[in-house]
């Protein structure tokens, strides 16, 4: 991984700091807009508030608009489709900035105080400025920062200068603004000709100008250093030279163009439905099995070849990000981590791709930066490959400088690059004019780089014929979820799905809901939820889950503050449901997060969580109280009637004894014997018997003669006879012989009380 | 990837193109997509087409150009038009006229093949199914024989080789067939309407061999008996119509009397009842294909010879029983004209309709014409009926290949009838059903006439007669009705029972209620609910909505 990834952010600077160093980057692949793009740190975090959303990709909907908003069985909030899209690159939508900001310029200051001070005279007097005129190096820093700030005095130096002098100041900001003298010296002769002598006096004009300065030398070595703060201005003005060379020819023949080469979040939304759809068995080699793979290939014919590479960049995003993983033999998608993604900012969406795209190649995402610089052009490979190799180089230096190693390790020879890895994943298209190779991005990695504003897809069409069709452009959050509750047909510039009822089943399965299910289909179609596919589809979701058990934590807002919160999009990240306004779920792991968040945003959350019910003590407490509550309820009844109430309860009437209804009944009912009981109840009473010693009192079903006897006997142990059936072994107390009973046609039987010893 | 979502067409890799139509230039695009491509469904909102070879080659016979499709598909798709997809357009276009059929000059049993080129020919005649049809016409050329036509374009075409076939036709005995201007029965001015029109002359083709044959799509109601009308006007020749059944036949007959100056005893009926071979002769598939036994040969095929006919007209064209196939494969040398509301058949020999007797020239969708108002208005319901008195059980119980049926004559579907018949007790009712003894019920349940295959001609005629001077309100029919019944003023449908999902019968029986009407056409559909025939009715459900009906679902009580 380069050393500016290893630098990712992880606070809230990162996003200005990432932004700083593509653009740097950028600078380094040489594009003519540059010129007009300058922007520090500070100046992206001094954006008004609301400009980062307004950069996003897709601008939604506000998701609280409607009461009692559906939402999907992730947990997920449902994400409204993107209705605008913002150009958005690293420094793109930055305009040229006029004048420094006040941190900028104290920062400046800081760095050129700690600057030896005859390099800051240096670069004043190369600004037109006069220091021996000045006596205190303060007010020397002090000019020297007003004059950068005003653009044209770098710009007016920069043009006063040679041309070789640009171009090797170019290279070495190409190169990282770190070089290590002889090395470099090479480089300029490889690149622009000439002699290491003459490029050697080139850069000593430089460093007279104050642009360039060494590091201390070590045996006779040394690097050359541009000062940090004076990076961003130069590429400002140094346009021209850092630009890479385009070319352009009608007969320029496309190698291996694929005819539909849609954004990566659309087939990888698409990859992962067919996937959660068609689970792929892999086999020992964790490869998918070939038939499984070639319907694969065969359904994505549109968007890759049989084995291609571009298929395989997708397998590798979804597997490194935890989106699919291999549970058991199948590979088995998270869908909870393909929609986290998909509702990632577009720059984090982008960011996890690059980092995929690097682990094909080094610097792939500024490969893909420089050529997009080409704005749609082709660019001869010799120039890019020239452009690389000097990035690669100034990584090797910058680390050989970190490590204090200022001779090459290495001979003089050129490495060679090549940018088949990119071209066979499908981000940059190959062409051939004679033997001239070029290349330029292909609208895959344009949608990636530079995403439409608008490509005017809000909604998709269902159909009355239970046909979906999601064109591309649609945002592809919705296309996975459409993915959870309908069959996914097709895959090509519209997909097109079907609503089944095996679908709309796995849809319950998958957590999705009747209503929310109904009102996603009834918000997002283009004509509505027509009534045939409505019926229908509430009778094959039946009641299901007309009642539901949450296990949450909940989150409520005074009403008062409703609105604000719903509003505040960064809130509304952490919202996993909405229950009603101002009652919401939030992931419990994340509850300190979400109390920073909210504090940040001004609310005071509470500091103490409640609980339903509150702490065990107060819940048995409130039980004692009930207890209590109805023992005075007791009491509060008149004796006479609870007593004739207790007494009079309907399973305790009896017939008065001796008259003639209980003389009637006890001749219907006969001798009352053991209550009934099945086989299992039957074996547990034996057991309890045997290990209490107490006899057996039962009613016995002989198949001999088909007769009930009741029998009264002392268990001794429970076996099997000959057929397997399991018998009881007993002592039969009124002939006092051994008998076995098959317990299954024990009918009645109980325990008798008192405890019989064996010699009874 | 270019997108310009505000276009109304995606084209996808497959072929496949999707038409919003909503789109305000939904007509135009509509136009300019039927010339070349097929309609396979039109749903509300969003019509899917087809583009194939046939279309293309149908489209290149009538003269488009590979530019023209190219560009109008650039122009209004959304996304960029796959390349495969141009790449299709072009090659299938380019075959197009590399093999032609021409009259020979000498001999007037053959005709002569000419090749674009000797490459062309030598790949023709790699084609094993084409080669054995093929004669050696002298050392340069190669011919067939003419009786063969049909047969050597059919395999011609399922190689990849359409054929442009300008032999042109075998012109018959001349026959002055003019319009009415007013019309006999009611004396109101007869009016061609301008699809009516438009689809006839598609047809005829200003009489060049190009035109001439082929298979004109309209919906149930919208006139297809006035297209052959027109169309026979057109060609002035004597005259065989094939239709279903007797009752078509009456119906034809009296149509042409009515709408046409040819005397009675110009037009004559070829049925089980009268055998009458006139100028216009309106025969019976049942008769064509009627023969002794299992062995013998078909007795009246002869029909197709008996007159020097000009012009064939297949009305239900996807009806053609297999033994006509054969038969009009040898009557390529007469102009052919099908009529159909449905290209569906459940046999899937559309390719064989269309081959034989040619292609697809005219095409509308049923909505289309519905807003324009020549057709009523229709909704479709599917009313979903419980089971009483432990029915339930009975059906559960049954075997498998017994459900459906005991389903379809569920007792609990009569009270549900009963509320409809109240709710439409001013309106004239069709009730329609499979089941025999269920419709007898039901005639005897409402004292409604029924009519069966066992009615015979004339009882249905009379019964038809009064059924549209409103002296009856409710006709009870079975299968017999499916086809070509002309009931004007039947408004509202309720079919009790039906096959196992017939699309081309469900079809069919809301084409009875299509004519137009001041208030609409409902057709009702009861289902059992939870049963077999709910499953069945899922199918026939998505065909109807396929074809753009409004198709509500309501839970039917009595």
């Amino acid at each position: 991984m380069s050393t500016e990834n290893q630098e990712a952010p992880v606070d809230g600077e990162g996003g200005g700091r990432r932004r700083r160093r593509r653009r740097r980057r950028r600078g380094g692949g040489g594009a003519a807009e540059n010129t007009t793009e300058v922007v520090t740190t500070s100046e992206v975090e001094s954006e008004e508030p609301g400009a980062r959303g307004r950069r996003q990709r897709r601008v939604f909907r506000d998701e609280f608009d409607a009461q009692g908003a559906a939402l999907p069985a992730s947990g997920k909030m449902v994400v409204k489709p993107k209705t605008h899209r913002q150009k958005f690159k690293p420094s793109a939508g930055l305009a040229r900035r006029r004048r420094m900001s006040r941190g900028e310029i104290d920062e400046l200051a800081a760095y050129f105080m700690k600057m030896p001070e005859t390099l800051v005279h240096a670069l004043y007097r190369a600004l037109g400025g006069q220091p021996v005129r000045i006596g205190e190096q303060e007010r020397v820093v002090q000019l020297t920062v007003r004059a950068l700030a005003q653009g044209n005095r770098l710009g007016g130096l920069l043009f006063q200068m040679q041309p070789r002098d640009r171009q090797a100041l170019a290279v070495l900001i190409q190169c990282g603004g770190l070089a290590p003298a002889e090395e470099f010296h090479k480089e300029l002769v490889l690149m622009l000709g000439g002699r290491e002598n003459d490029w050697a006096r080139t850069m000593q004009v430089l460093g007279d100008r104050g642009l360039v300065s060494a590091s201390a030398p070590v045996e006779d070595g040394f690097f050359y250093l541009v000062p940090e703060p004076l990076i961003d201005p130069l590429l400002e003005h140094l346009g021209a030279e850092l630009e890479l060379a385009t070319f352009q020819h009608e007969d320029i023949k496309v190698v291996d163009q694929r005819p539909f080469c849609p954004a990566l979040d659309f087939s990888l939304a698409t990859l992962a439905t067919y996937m959660d759809q068609h689970p792929p068995k892999l086999t020992q080699r964790q490869e998918v099995f070939k038939a499984q793979k070639e319907e694969l290939d065969k359904f994505f014919a549109q968007v890759w070849a049989p084995e291609s590479e571009v298929f395989q960049l997708h397998y590798d995003f979804l597997m490194m990000h935890g989106m699919i993983e291999l549970r058991g033999d199948r590979l088995s998608v998270n869908r909870e981590v393909v929609e986290e993604w998909l509702t990632l900012e577009p720059e984090d969406q982008r960011d996890l791709v690059f980092r995929a795209l690097e682990k094909r190649m080094s610097l792939a995402e500024w490969v893909l930066w420089a050529v997009n610089s080409a704005k749609g052009e082709w660019v001869p490979e010799a120039p890019l490959v020239a452009l690389y190799r000097r990035w690669r180089r100034g990584e090797d230096w910058r680390e050989r400088y970190h490590k204090g190693l200022y001779h090459s390790p290495r001979g003089g020879d050129r490495e060679g690059y090549t940018f088949s890895a990119l071209v066979n994943c499908g981000m940059l298209e190959l062409g051939v004019w004679g033997q001239q190779k070029v290349y330029r991005l292909s609208p895959r990695s344009t949608a990636l780089l530079d995403p439409p504003e608008d490509e005017g897809f809000s909604k998709f069409y269902l159909t009355p014929n239970y046909e979906i069709i999601a064109p591309a452009g649609l945002a592809p959050v919705l296309l996975f979820r459409l993915g959870e509750i309908a069959e996914l047909m097709g895959c090509d510039r519209a997909n097109t799905y079907k609503i089944t009822e095996i679908s709309i089943e796995q849809a319950l399965k998958k957590g999705w809901r009747r209503e929310e299910l109904l009102e996603f289909l009834r918000e997002y179609s283009q004509i509505g939820l027509p009534q045939n596919v409505e019926t229908t589809l509430r009778a094959w979701m039946g009641g299901d889950g007309d009642v539901e058990f949450h296990e949450l934590t909940a989150i409520t807002v005074h009403r008062a503050h409703i609105r604000r919160f719903e509003s505040m999009r960064g809130l509304r990240a952490y919202v996993l449901h909405r229950f009603a306004p101002g009652v919401y779920a939030v992931d419990r792991r994340r509850l300190p997060e979400i109390t920073l968040a909210l504090m940040e945003a001004g609310f005071n959350p509470g500091k103490e969580i409640r609980r339903y019910p509150a702490d065990e003590e107060s819940a048995q407490n409130r039980e004692r109280l009930h207890h209590l509550l109805a023992e005075a309820r007791e009491l509060r009844e008149d004796p006479l009637a609870r007593a004739q109430r207790a007494d009079t309860l309907p399973e305790d009437l009896h017939p008065v004894p001796g008259g003639a209804i209980a003389q009637a009944q006890k001749r219907k009912e006969g001798p009352k014997g053991p209550p009934r009981a099945g086989p299992q109840d039957v074996r547990g009473l034996i057991e309890k018997a045997i290990k209490g010693q107490l006899g057996i009192e039962m009613t016995y079903h002989s198949l001999k003669d088909d007769s009930r006897r009741q029998l009264l006997v002392l268990p001794e142990r429970i076996a099997l006879n000959r057929e397997g059936a399991a018998v009881l072994v007993a002592l039969d107390l009124e002939s006092g012989t051994r008998l076995t009973y098959a317990i299954a046609q024990i009918e009645r039987a109980r325990t008798t009380d008192k405890r019989i010893g064996a010699g009874a | 990837m270019h997108v310009r979502p505000d276009n109304p067409l995606i084209v996808q890799g497959d072929g496949k193109v999707l038409l919003e139509t909503k789109h305000p230039k939904y007509e135009e695009v509509r136009d300019f997509l039927s010339r070349f491509a097929e309609l396979e469904t039109s749903p509300e909102h969003l019509h899917t087409y087809r583009i194939h070879p046939l279309t293309l080659w149908n489209a290149a016979s009538s003269g488009m150009s590979k530019p023209e499709i190219v560009d109008g598909l650039r122009q209004w798709s959304k996304f960029d038009v796959p390349p495969d997809v141009l790449n299709q357009v072009g090659e299938t276009i380019e075959r197009y006229g590399l093999v032609k059929l021409a009259q020979h000059p000498d001999d007037r049993k053959l005709l002569r093949l000419e090749f674009s080129t000797a490459y062309v020919a030598k790949l023709v005649g790699q084609v094993k199914t084409v080669r054995e049809l093929l004669v050696e016409d002298g050392k340069r050329y190669l011919a067939i024989q003419a009786g063969h036509r049909g047969i050597f374009k059919q395999r011609m075409l399922a190689a990849g080789w359409p054929v442009e076939d300008l032999a042109g036709f075998i012109e018959g005995d001349p026959l002055r067939i003019v319009p009415r201007a007013l019309m006999l029965g009611n004396g109101k001015p007869f009016v061609v309407r301008d699809y009516q029109k438009k689809s006839a002359e598609r047809w005829f083709q200003d009489g060049r061999p190009q035109g001439g044959n082929g298979v004109i799509v309209l919906p149930c109601g919208a006139g297809k008996t006035i297209v052959a009308i027109h169309a026979m006007a057109k060609v002035g020749q004597k005259t065989l119509i094939l239709a279903t059944n007797g009752a078509a036949v009456n119906q034809w007959v009296r149509e042409i009397l009515d709408k046409t100056e040819l005397r009675a005893d110009q037009v004559g009926a070829y049925t089980g009842d009268e055998k009458n071979i006139r100028d216009v002769t309106v025969a019976t598939y049942q008769i064509l294909t009627w023969r002794a036994s299992k062995d013998a040969e078909f007795a009246h095929l002869h029909l197709f010879r008996d007159q020097n006919w000009g012009l064939i007209v297949y009305d239900e064209v996807h009806l053609l029983p297999a033994p006509v196939f054969g038969a009009t494969a040898e009557l390529q040398g007469r102009r052919r004209l099908g009529l159909t509301a449905t290209l569906v058949r459940e046999d899937g020999r559309e390719g064989d309709v269309f081959s034989l007797v040619g292609p697809k020239r005219f095409d509308m969708a049923w909505q289309s014409l519905e807003e324009q108002g020549f057709i009523a208005e229709a909704k479709c319901y599917e009313v979903r009926v419980g089971w009483k008195n432990g029915a339930a059980l009975t059906y559960e119980k049954a075997r498998e290949g017994e459900k459906f049926r005991l389903a379809a004559v569920n007792p609990a579907k009569l009270e549900v009838l009963d509320t409809l018949l109240k709710r439409h007790v001013a309106d004239n009712v069709l009730v329609i059903g499979t089941y025999l003894d269920q419709l007898h019920e039901i005639a005897r349940r409402y004292k409604a006439p029924l009519i069966t295959g066992e009615t015979p001609g004339p009882q249905r005629d009379v019964l038809f007669q009064k059924f549209r001077k409103g002296e009856i309100k409710l006709i009870v029919v079975s299968k017999v009705a499916n086809f070509s019944i002309d009931l004007p003023d039947a408004n509202v449908a309720v079919q009790v029972s039906g096959s196992f999902g017939s699309r081309q019968e469900e079809a069919q029986r809301l084409g009875r209620v299509l004519r137009p009407k001041a208030n609409g056409a409902h057709f009702y559909s009861l289902v059992t609910r939870e049963t077999k025939e709910q499953e069945f009715a899922m199918k026939r459900q998505l065909f109807l909505t396929e074809q753009g009906y409004r198709y509500y679902i309501q839970e039917g009580s009595g």
